[in-house]
């Protein structure tokens, strides 16, 4: 028998995003699951004492470290070898310590951006934002933007979107200008620099370009779902 | 938080709104708004705005962005400052008590509440209890700002706030008992605890149905501190969740005052014995700010009008200082300012731009993007499994969510055979994955395992080998397998770190697959049936199987065999197909997926020769 291969289709929608981020001149960077408090938290002004830490059950290790909560944990230590402008995406598997459901499962996987540089504003980012949902979701799109709020980005923002005609919107991703003190962290004079940076969760994406009515199935491994692809 | 349409209309009479509307004005404001019912909405308050943890904050910021008129909360007069109480702040507390205000009401008769206060209730989801209590919560619900209530009678010694000294067990209001640690912030009379800090009273001063003597508190403590102070005793409640939101030290005079108008709506013949207060001295929030910041970071232009329009919103705005109301807690510098800015301007109405575009910077992902593809080439599917296993991983999980996730995968091997069992149905398989591992350190890893068949092993070798790469497959022994419960036989293994390939030089992505939408997997079995069918050579395979799509409960259908040979015939090939059936309702029996694959190829039978096995 000559099987028929399949790519995963996470694999696929990550591909699809990193060449419609080609042409603007982003970096992919790949990097660890096992990260810092410092990097995941502390340095991305998350403090210990905050409530936003509540919103990222996180698994700990016993070795004193923890797995991302997302990947945005790779912005610190990427930055510390670079020098603006730059144009980074960061792709990968993420943790949440939560209870798992058709929507949500502990390993999921995230994109996340960062550009950093003179272009670097609220308004290009909303356009970064649309032009990349519309690379992977056609044009017959609408965009819903609305204030946020996620320690490491201020002015934060959050994009909903709905398919032309449709009543109901869907929240898709969040985003914002990268915090003065982030900005400070990686080295820079946050009164010169600006920076914006977005984060997409890829599993619910791909839910809304496919229409798998359950994330859990994309680990399954199960041929049925993976040969539609 | 749940919120009646009505209750905003006391602060803003003129708000003409429909629900669905006033849902997607919050919504735009940075407030979630989800409508329940005809009068009801859920509002989500994002962890930054404690100012909006009450209908009155809410309304406040409403009012602000969409300009309506906003009134203020009716309340009635303080009492004289008067000592009620010895009301003492200890040293290792007096940073972090922003304000302590106590109200003396004496001649209280415990009694039930009002329709009106009742219906607040509900929102809350809490039961009517005693007027006063139901008033302190409701008051924290109208104005965001926590009230306790002792039986002042049974605080002889006065209150002391401090942070414990040694650990000791309180037995809360609610009847929980609780260990309370040293450097607790707690409140005292004499020796008792009274009061777990922003948090819950104890049983030892509230009130109880003979209380008439009552001392009402409305205090604000450091909102980092109450949340050590939960995690410490591992207690929390609404005030708590409110108090590390951020509690206006402002609003408790307005919330005594408020408590005093309702209870005398109810109550007339309580008797007001006094009022005091601790308070460190306001502190007012002023930022310097440079408009050319603000409109770099919003890459919009922002007129002075737009700046005026902060006043709306309580700023003060006298040249480039910006003057924060006391219960915008959250703006503390420039681009919390931009955001202000932004909201009011709407984010609707801020023009999109895109980046210029650049030359592709291809690296390691696009590589093993090419490397992934190739193996799907061979006739390999990707997987993606979880990084967790059950047993035997050196890096262990301090807090699994189950015992399925104790450990961090020491090799891709476990996920991979797990994959297999997972598929009985396919009888021949080739699976890889390509993922993290984790042993001392963390690395990546390419794993392959082929179940069933082993006609491309010596290609995926010739392949690797490409890479400088010498990969080899041991067979996975029996016992493994039956551990695993993987049904197919034999089956070959081979994993390798990623730094053992030499990669080619990285090269930007030219083509991606379009992403189909998919039929939804039922949870029954699939039936698979191989069916091998006799047909010209010059029969275009892709239009033969996109006509099975037709057939009833198909979920997939694949070429997984062509053979030509002289015996078939001239221009003849012998193309095996490989369906999947499944049913959402029930298993489907084999006899009635023959009988579906016999239906509908005697329908072809005029132009092919088939056989179904």
């Amino acid at each position: 028998m000559k099987l028929t291969g399949h790519l995963h289709p996470l694999t696929t929608l990550t591909a699809q995003l990193v060449k419609h981020f080609q042409g603007y001149g982003f970096e992919v960077v790949l990097g660890p699951e096992i990260v810092t408090e410092e990097n995941n938290f502390d340095l991305l002004n998350v403090p210990a004492d905050h409530p936003a830490r509540d919103e990222h059950d996180t698994f700990y290790l016993q070795n004193g470290r923890l797995l991302r909560t997302h990947t945005t944990a790779m912005q610190i230590p990427t930055m510390k070898d670079k020098t603006p402008p730059v144009r980074l995406l960061f792709p990968g598997r993420s943790f949440r310590n939560e209870a798992t459901d058709s929507m949500h499962n502990t390993n999921f996987f995230q994109l996340d951006g960062l550009v950093i540089g003179p272009d670097a504003s609220l308004s290009s980012l909303i356009g970064t934002i649309q032009s990349m949902l519309k690379a992977v979701l056609g044009n017959d799109i609408e965009f819903r933007f609305r204030p946020g709020y996620f320690p490491f980005t201020e002015p934060s923002i959050e994009a909903d979107i709905r398919r032309v005609g449709e009543q109901r919107w869907t929240e898709l991703m969040g985003a914002g200008m990268v915090h003065p003190k982030v900005i400070r962290n990686m080295g820079l004079d946050p009164s010169q620099t600006s920076g914006f940076a977005f984060g997409i969760g890829l599993d619910r994406l791909l839910v809304t370009i496919t229409g798998i009515d359950d994330v859990r199935l994309l680990l399954s491994g199960d041929y049925r779902l993976i040969g539609q692809f | 938080m749940l919120i009646k349409t009505k209750f905003l209309k006391d602060y803003i009479p003129d708000l003409n709104y429909a629900i669905d509307e006033l849902a997607e004005k919050l919504t735009l404001a940075g407030h979630e708004a989800t409508k329940l019912n005809q009068d009801t909405l859920e509002v989500e308050i994002k962890p930054n705005r404690g100012d909006c943890l009450s209908v009155y904050g809410l309304a406040r910021d409403l009012a602000g962005l969409y300009s309506f008129k906003l009134n203020q909360p009716s309340t009635s007069e303080l009492p004289p400052i008067t000592k009620i109480i010895n009301l003492e702040v200890q040293p290792s507390a007096k940073s972090l008590v922003l304000n302590d205000s106590l109200l003396g009401i004496d001649n209280y008769r415990p009694q039930a509440s009002p329709v009106e206060i009742i219906e607040k209730l509900k929102c809350l989801n809490l039961q009517p209890k005693d007027l006063l209590v139901d008033l302190t919560n409701v008051i924290a619900y109208e104005l965001g700002v926590p009230l306790h209530a002792f039986d002042q009678s049974l605080l002889p010694d006065g209150l002391t706030i401090e942070c414990l000294t040694q650990p000791q067990s309180v037995t809360l209001i609610n009847g929980q008992e609780v260990g309370l640690m040293e450097g607790t912030l707690i409140q005292r009379s004499g020796q008792l605890v009274v009061d777990l800090a922003g948090i819950m009273g104890t049983n030892r001063a509230s009130i109880k149905p003979s209380s008439s003597q009552i001392l009402i508190q409305a205090a604000v403590f450091e909102p980092s501190r109450v949340r050590h102070n939960s995690q410490l005793s591992r207690v929390s409640s609404q005030a708590s969740y409110q108090y590390q939101r951020g509690v206006d030290p402002e609003a408790c005079n307005i919330a005594l005052g408020r408590l005093i108008y309702l209870l005398k709506q109810a109550q007339p013949s309580i008797v007001l014995t006094g009022y005091q207060q601790y308070k460190i001295p306001r502190y007012s929030q002023s930022i310097e700010f440079d408009l050319a910041n603000i409109v770099r970071l919003l890459g919009h232009p922002v007129g002075t009008n737009d700046l005026a329009n902060l006043a709306k919103l309580g700023f003060e705005i006298n040249n480039n200082q910006l003057t924060v109301p006391s219960w915008r807690q959250d703006i503390n510098q420039v681009a919390d300012v931009a955001e202000e800015v932004m909201r009011l301007i709407g984010l609707g109405n801020i023009q999109a731009t895109q980046l210029d575009k650049a030359d592709p910077k291809p690296g390691l992902f696009e590589q093993l993007y090419q490397l992934r593809l190739e193996l799907v080439n061979l006739g390999l599917t990707e997987t993606i499994s979880s990084s967790f296993v059950a047993n035997d991983g050196d890096i262990a999980i301090k807090n699994p969510r189950s015992s399925l996730d104790k450990f961090l995968r020491p090799n891709l091997k476990e996920s991979l055979l797990r994959v297999l069992a997972g598929n009985p149905f396919n009888k021949q398989a080739q699976i890889f994955e390509i993922g993290a591992i984790f042993n001392q350190t963390e690395q990546n890893a390419l794993a392959i395992i082929l179940a069933g068949q082993d006609n491309i092993l010596e290609a995926i070798k010739a392949k690797l080998a490409k890479y400088n790469c010498q990969v080899s497959f041991e067979a996975v022994d029996q016992s493994t397998l039956e551990h695993f419960e993987v049904s197919q036989r034999p089956v070959w293994f081979a994993q390798i770190y990623l730094n053992q390939l030499v990669l080619p030089k990285p090269k930007p992505i030219t083509e991606v697959s379009a992403l189909p939408v998919v039929k939804p997997l039922s949870k029954f079995p699939p039936v698979v049936r191989d069916v091998t069918l006799l047909v010209d050579r010059s029969v275009d395979t892709g239009l033969l199987a996109n006509g099975f799509r037709a057939i009833n409960d198909l979920i997939l259908c694949e070429l997984v065999d062509s053979y030509q040979s002289a015996k078939l015939g001239e221009n003849k090939v012998a193309l095996t197909f490989r369906f999947y059936f499944q049913n959402q309702k029930r298993s489907l029996i084999d006899s009635e997926v023959t009988e579906t694959l016999n239906d509908y190829f005697q329908k072809l039978s005029g132009q092919l020769q088939f056989q179904i096995r």
